[in-house]
């Protein structure tokens, strides 16, 4: 955010725009055989060699035109790519004028300096009216202007100058000197550095993979500023460069440097008078707010905070509403209390939209809705300020903010609990047109659109798509390899990896992931944990790894996981750990018979879910008191409140929970038709009813691969097939049993089914 | 210390008979300025010896082809005819020869860029660098390769900021270790002593040389001293290198006097040497010594007009009349004659800030530091700058680099300490202050930061111990400006006793009675004379019987806890 606007800036210009160049002598001598061969075409002049060729074509002078203009603005090419240009193919020109061209430029390196005078002289002519008719080109075009420009640069050269040029023309046109010296790869004038510059802070900003690698970009900008020692912006690229890197010293260094010389010519210094050099001091307000992010982007908390207020304090004295506002958004960033927060925000939105900063007002609306979509305002509400938002970031043409919202919503709708909701706004986020064709057409691809890719690539593996799902994270691999933000993928990969293998019964794999995620997310790892340890059935430890976390969830500081940038569905993570917590702690006390604690856990996750409208989670705390009270026997009890959230968990839910819920459904069945008094035939009638929903079941654990489920679901079919009396049937699943044993063999005490999965 | 040297055992008709051949062949060469250093030794060394021996010794000049086309081309040479002596000296084989077309074309190249500095593009800048590292990097590995040529090479790749030149001019001075140039060049690129102490170097005499000349560079003043000592009193005692060396050196470790008697005794022997005199006109400037500055710039001024040291004499000295913007016009004078000269450029940033044009400070200030990044003042200016600017925290981080390049240091210690307060984190500060003090503070500064922290800490015990030590330090120098600080710290002392209780009360009159020679804390004074004096009588009322048996000893114990008091953080 702070790289927007807040360049070091008046890093010293050269006035050296329209310094002659060896490439503008070449586009110069291009114009003149070009408007040579034209007058002659025209009978205007006598000159031999142009008379024999037809006339140009409308298409052939259209072209010339459109490659002229071309060429007046681009920066300056090297001569293998201006030949390469004037191949046939790109442009419609005529084979004679280029091949004329490069004669006469040769020729011009062959005269040396009096070849240069000679051109300005036949240039100027060109200028003036011929004997009839209208000069061939007009004086106030825009050939014309570039032309005169030059001109005039030509006639003020000194004679070293003109000297020098010419032995510029002739190592430009030299091919010979391509060697292998590592120095020759990247030779860039000062113009084409800032170009250079300017194009990968672009990229870093919108589409880091597109920008070069940290170590190339390096070894580039070294080179740049060994030859432009105060070049401000090169400095404060290395400053973003390091900052990909994670080096913090490096990159406070950089910036200390950076904006050192952004200050002040030191040209200036030596050879102009004082007074010019006394300036506003914006830069060092930018400066301030610079190392703000530097500190707050590396959690240095009370640091970032002092530098706002530096800021803060240097732009209340200059009056700067831009950057007071700019700092007040770090504020809302870092503040830890949500009361203040949330007064902050309004403040940033309401100031910001009266002075006409949309993007700040738009970041500060994105912010504030997403805080309170965490406090548990009503969801119509939240979407209500979406859409607001929305219309905004469209008015303004802000596409930066459009993907922010874009990601914002798929959040909301997955801290919802409306995963299919959310995988919609995410594809739209993946297909929007976000190229700018008049900023080069980079596309962004930032954080917010590796966020929707991860939740693509988790909605597949939920279905039980897990090829799909892996070359989905394969290709977030190869785009985000080295940005900061590369541990999405990772952490998704290993998320469903770690459900996947504890499906398996594959608890040393499990536990292996759960340290590897234990880098990235300390409190995410230790729920994972937990969930292992009860499975496995080692109450004792899932005890001691649930208290750890419950004390750990006490003191995470409210703010510290809903700060922007969001990272997609972690999105209220801390509620949703909350819950899980709650639940394990729920089936851990059951496990020891303690059927009263654990619904009290239960109601308080309900609790939680309810108060912030979390539907999904809320289905699946229902399901998970549903197997408890089963557990109880309170069976009437529990089918009621499978019913009542069957519904929810068959159109969001995933595979897995789809299949849990079914299992839990037949089961529950099973045990209310034992209670019932009937005759037996209805009794057996009922019962197997219950087939369709074991079968489906099954399916759905097959297609998630959780074969420690299958097994559950074969062996409860066996028993009902003995119990009806089906010994054909009953064998036949008796021996799918052991052959799936013999093929996932699992050593577990824990039977109660936990809700949390994929 | 990270470089132990051993004994200087050398005899000093080995170092003469050196600096004569070193000199010839260097003259040989075109490496004036060498040449005109080793010609300098060696008549200091000379005069050690019996004349007669030192008459006896003798340069044996190799035979060698193509005595003719060398001369003509050194002649070229020396008229700085440059690329005319390369095109003579292209076929030559033998070393001097060798050397000299090479060396030749790198002056002209240099030539030409000094005469258009900004016409040219940094792609023609770097033409003639390329072509030399190319041809050089040839020569590298036949019978040619020489210590000189080694050197050119080194040169070459540090212009050209290429990794591999420290490697290049450490082989340099193995192979031929009297050449100083090279010494002088391999000086550049040691960033620490770490570094230093991984150098291979050769067993030579120079060795000594360098190491006081790297030692004084990297800030080490304390052993760079002992060393150029030690030389002092042996072989080099009449050498005015090496006495312009030690001036230095006193003149980093803040010891004005000694410096600039150092300074004025080369004058006396030299009264044309311009060498160094830059720094002694700081020295005088930190003096304020007017009168000497001025005969200094006047006689500089008649030596050579358009040296840079010439013009940051001027400088100084306008500077310290308080006319900065003559004082600018001087510094950039001397920037136009060597952009590359750090020193005008950290006294340029000085300029800068008295005229409280912070922006144009930091420019120069940075660009100092560019230069030499060991320039501690550059950094403690840039710190400076930035605290004008209320930019506490960038300014934390230039005092600390001015720290970390000298360590020892307390005004550098004081300013962190200074930023730290500013950021309110007062366990830093009172950290720094401590140090300060422990490493000797000359301005006696450091005790009064750090009981006014304590104050603000809240550790009245620790802050009124300090401000004790701090009076009685001051006292001891006897500075007579901390007038005001003093009576500040006998107020503070004053209450403190008063609130302490009513066997302290003997103490807190004491103090307040001094805080009432002071003009600015003359009313709170009486306010608290007034108080003590009630407190007493409230005393006496209520404890009439054991007044006179109780009051003495426990006014002892007073002044003893006083003294008792800890305050080490």
């Amino acid at each position: 955010m702070a790289t927007r606007e807040s360049l070091p800036l008046n890093s010293f210009k050269l006035n050296n725009d329209d310094r002659v160049s060896p490439f503008k002598v070449a586009v110069l001598v291009f114009v003149r055989e070009y408007c040579t061969a034209r007058l002659a075409q025209l009978g205007m002049s006598p000159h031999s060699h142009y008379n024999s060729i037809p006339p140009f074509s409308p298409q052939q002078c259209k072209d010339f035109c459109l490659l002229s203009l071309e060429l007046i603005q681009c920066y300056d090419v090297t001569w293998e790519d201006f030949e390469i240009i004037l191949e046939p193919g790109h442009y419609n020109l005529n084979a004679t004028i280029v091949s004329e061209f490069t004669q006469s430029l040769h020729q011009i390196v062959k005269d040396g300096a009096s070849g240069l005078l000679d051109l300005g002289e036949s240039l100027e002519k060109l200028l003036m009216e011929p004997a009839k008719g209208k000069p061939m080109i007009r004086r106030d075009s825009v050939l014309g202007i570039f032309i005169r420009k030059m001109v005039l640069q030509l006639d003020r050269m000194t004679f070293e100058g003109t000297v020098e040029l010419s032995n510029n023309l002739t190592t430009y046109l030299d091919k010979s000197k391509q060697s292998d010296d590592p120095l020759e790869l990247v030779q860039v004038s000062r113009k084409q550095a800032e170009l250079l510059v300017s194009q990968q802070l672009t990229m870093l900003q919108r589409n880091e993979s597109l920008a070069h690698s940290p170590v190339n970009l390096q070894k580039i900008i070294d080179r740049i500023l060994h030859e432009n020692k105060d070049f401000a912006e090169a400095n404060f690229l290395a400053h973003l460069n390091e900052m990909r890197c994670q080096d913090f010293g490096q990159a406070e260094k950089r910036l200390h440097q950076s904006y050192d010389q952004g200050t002040i010519s030191v040209e200036g210094l030596i050879h102009s008078k004082l007074e010019e050099n006394l300036m506003n001091n914006k830069t060092f307000r930018h400066a301030s707010l610079n190392m703000a992010f530097l500190h707050a982007s590396f959690g240095h908390h009370e640091l970032a905070v002092t530098a706002l207020c530096e800021t803060v304090a240097l732009s209340g004295e200059a009056a700067d509403h831009i950057c007071l506002q700019e700092s007040l958004a770090w504020f809302c960033h870092l503040e830890e209390n949500p009361e203040m927060r949330l007064k902050m925000m309004e403040r940033l939105v309401t100031k910001s939209s009266e002075s006409n900063l949309h993007y700040l007002a738009s970041l500060g609306l994105a912010m504030w809705t997403q805080d309170c979509a965490l406090t548990g305002v009503v969801p119509t509400r939240i979407f209500e300020y979406l859409h607001t938002n929305d219309v905004a970031n469209c008015q303004h043409s802000l596409t930066d903010m459009t993907l922010t919202c874009l990601a914002l919503r798929a959040a909301i709708w997955n801290f919802y609990g409306y995963p299919r909701n959310a995988l919609q706004v995410s594809q739209l986020l993946l297909t929007l047109h976000t190229g700018d064709p008049t900023k080069g057409n980079i596309y962004y691809n930032n954080e917010h659109m590796h966020m929707a890719i991860c939740n693509i690539a988790l909605h597949l593996s939920r279905q039980g798509r897990y090829a799909d799902a892996e070359s989905i994270t394969k290709f977030a691999a190869g785009q985000y390899a080295f940005q900061q933000h590369s541990q999405m993928w990772k952490m998704t990969d290993l998320h469903v990896t770690f459900y996947r293998t504890l499906w398996l019964g594959q608890w040393d794999k499990a536990e292996l992931i759960v340290s590897q995620l234990a880098v990235f997310d300390r409190a995410e790892s230790q729920a994972k944990k937990a969930h292992l340890m009860l499975c496995k059935g080692d109450t004792c430890q899932g005890k001691s790894v649930l208290n750890a976390l419950e004390e750990k969830l006490s003191n995470i500081k409210e703010s510290s996981n809903h700060r922007m940038p969001n990272p997609g569905w972690k999105m209220g993570q801390n509620l949703r750990l909350q819950v899980q917590c709650l639940m394990l702690r729920a089936v851990l006390l059951s496990a020891r018979q303690n059927f009263v604690e654990a619904l009290l856990q239960i109601s308080q996750a309900s609790d939680i879910c309810t108060k912030h409208h979390m539907s999904l989670q809320l289905a699946l705390v229902g399901m998970q008191s549903a197997e408890i009270q089963l557990l109880m026997n309170f069976t009437a009890n529990a089918l009621d409140l499978v019913r009542k959230h069957l519904n929810i968990i068959y159109t969001h839910g995933s595979l897995f929970e789809q299949g849990a819920a079914t299992y839990l459904l037949a089961r529950c069945l099973l045990a209310e038709s034992g209670t019932k008094k009937c005759d037996p035939g209805e009794l057996k009638s009922k019962k197997a009813e219950i087939f369709p929903l074991l079968t489906r079941a099954k399916r759905i654990f097959n297609q998630i691969e959780a074969f420690h489920y299958v097994k559950d679901v074969v062996f409860m079919e066996a028993l009902l097939y003995n119990h009806l009396g089906y010994e054909k049937e009953r064998n036949t699943r008796a021996m799918l049993f052991k052959q799936l044993d013999e093929l996932y063999p699992l050593k577990t005490s824990n039977n109660i089914q936990i809700f949390i999965g994929l | 210390m990270a470089v132990v040297l051993d004994e200087f055992n050398f005899e000093t008709l080995v170092i003469a008979q050196d600096l004569l051949n070193a000199g010839e062949e260097c003259t040989l060469r075109g490496l004036n300025y060498t040449a005109k250093w080793l010609a300098e030794l060696d008549f200091a060394v000379s005069k050690k010896l019996d004349p007669d021996v030192a008459d006896s010794l003798e340069y044996q000049q190799p035979k060698r082809k193509g005595r003719a086309r060398y001369i003509l081309a050194k002649k070229y040479f020396d008229v700085k005819e440059y690329s005319r002596c390369a095109h003579y000296t292209q076929e030559c084989t033998d070393p001097v020869s060798l050397f000299l077309h090479y060396y030749s074309r790198y002056m002209a190249g240099e030539k030409t860029i000094v005469e258009d500095e900004s016409d040219k593009s940094s792609e023609t800048k770097l033409a003639h660098l390329k072509l030399l590292h190319h041809d050089l990097g040839r020569l590298r590995n036949t019978s040619r390769w020489d210590g000189y040529l080694c050197y050119l090479y080194g040169l070459v790749l540090r212009k050209m900021d290429l990794p591999h030149s420290l490697q290049v001019l450490q082989d340099s001075v193995n192979l031929n270790p009297l050449n100083w140039a090279a010494w002088l060049e391999l000086a550049n690129l040691i960033k620490n002593s770490e570094m230093l102490s991984q150098l291979k170097l050769p067993d030579c005499w120079m060795k000594f040389l360098f190491m006081g000349h790297i030692l004084g560079d990297l800030h080490l003043d304390e052993a760079a001293l002992n060393l150029y000592e030690k030389l002092h009193q042996g072989v080099f005692e009449h050498s005015l290198y090496i006495k312009s060396q030690i001036a230095k050196i006193y003149y980093s470790l803040r010891d004005g006097i000694q410096a600039a008697t150092k300074f004025s005794e080369i004058r006396e022997e030299d009264p044309y040497c311009l060498d160094a005199m830059d720094v002694y006109s700081n020295v005088l400037y930190v003096q304020i010594n007017q009168p000497e500055l001025a005969q200094l710039a006047h006689q500089a001024f008649a030596v050579d007009k358009y040296r840079v040291e010439t013009c940051c004499i001027v400088g100084n000295y306008y500077g310290l009349r308080g006319q900065h913007e003559k004082a600018v016009l001087y510094l950039q004078r001397a920037l136009k004659l060597n952009p590359h000269y750090s020193y005008a450029w950290t006294i340029m940033g000085h300029e800068n800030i008295e005229m409280k044009n912070s922006n144009a400070a930091i420019a120069c200030y940075r660009k100092a530091t560019e230069m030499n990044m060991r320039d501690f003042r550059a950094w403690y200016g840039l710190g400076q700058a930035y605290e004008i600017l209320k930019m506490p925290l960038y300014s934390l981080y230039y005092y600390r680099m001015a720290q970390s390049l000298k360590p020892d240091d307390s005004r550098m210690l004081v300013a962190l300490g200074d930023a730290y307060d500013k950021l309110d984190r007062l366990h830093d500060a009172k950290k720094c202050y401590w140090k300060a003090h422990c490493v000797g503070d000359l301005e006696c500064i450091a005790l009064l930061r750090l009981a006014k922290t304590y104050d603000k800490l809240k550790e009245t015990d620790h802050a009124a111990a300090a401000y004790c030590d701090y009076l009685r330090d001051s006292e001891k120098q006897g500075s007579g400006e901390g007038d005001e600080h003093h009576g500040q710290a006998y107020l503070y002392l004053a209450s403190y006793y008063l609130s302490k209780g009513p066997q302290f009360l003997d103490l807190a009159r004491e103090y307040a009675q001094k805080c009432v020679e002071y003009p600015t804390t003359l009313a709170d004074g009486k306010a608290l004379l007034r108080e003590v004096v009630q407190r007493c009588q409230e005393e006496n009322s209520r404890d009439q019987s054991s007044i006179f048996s109780s009051r003495q000893p426990l006014r002892r114990v007073g002044g003893e806890d006083s003294l008792n008091l800890v305050f080490t953080p």
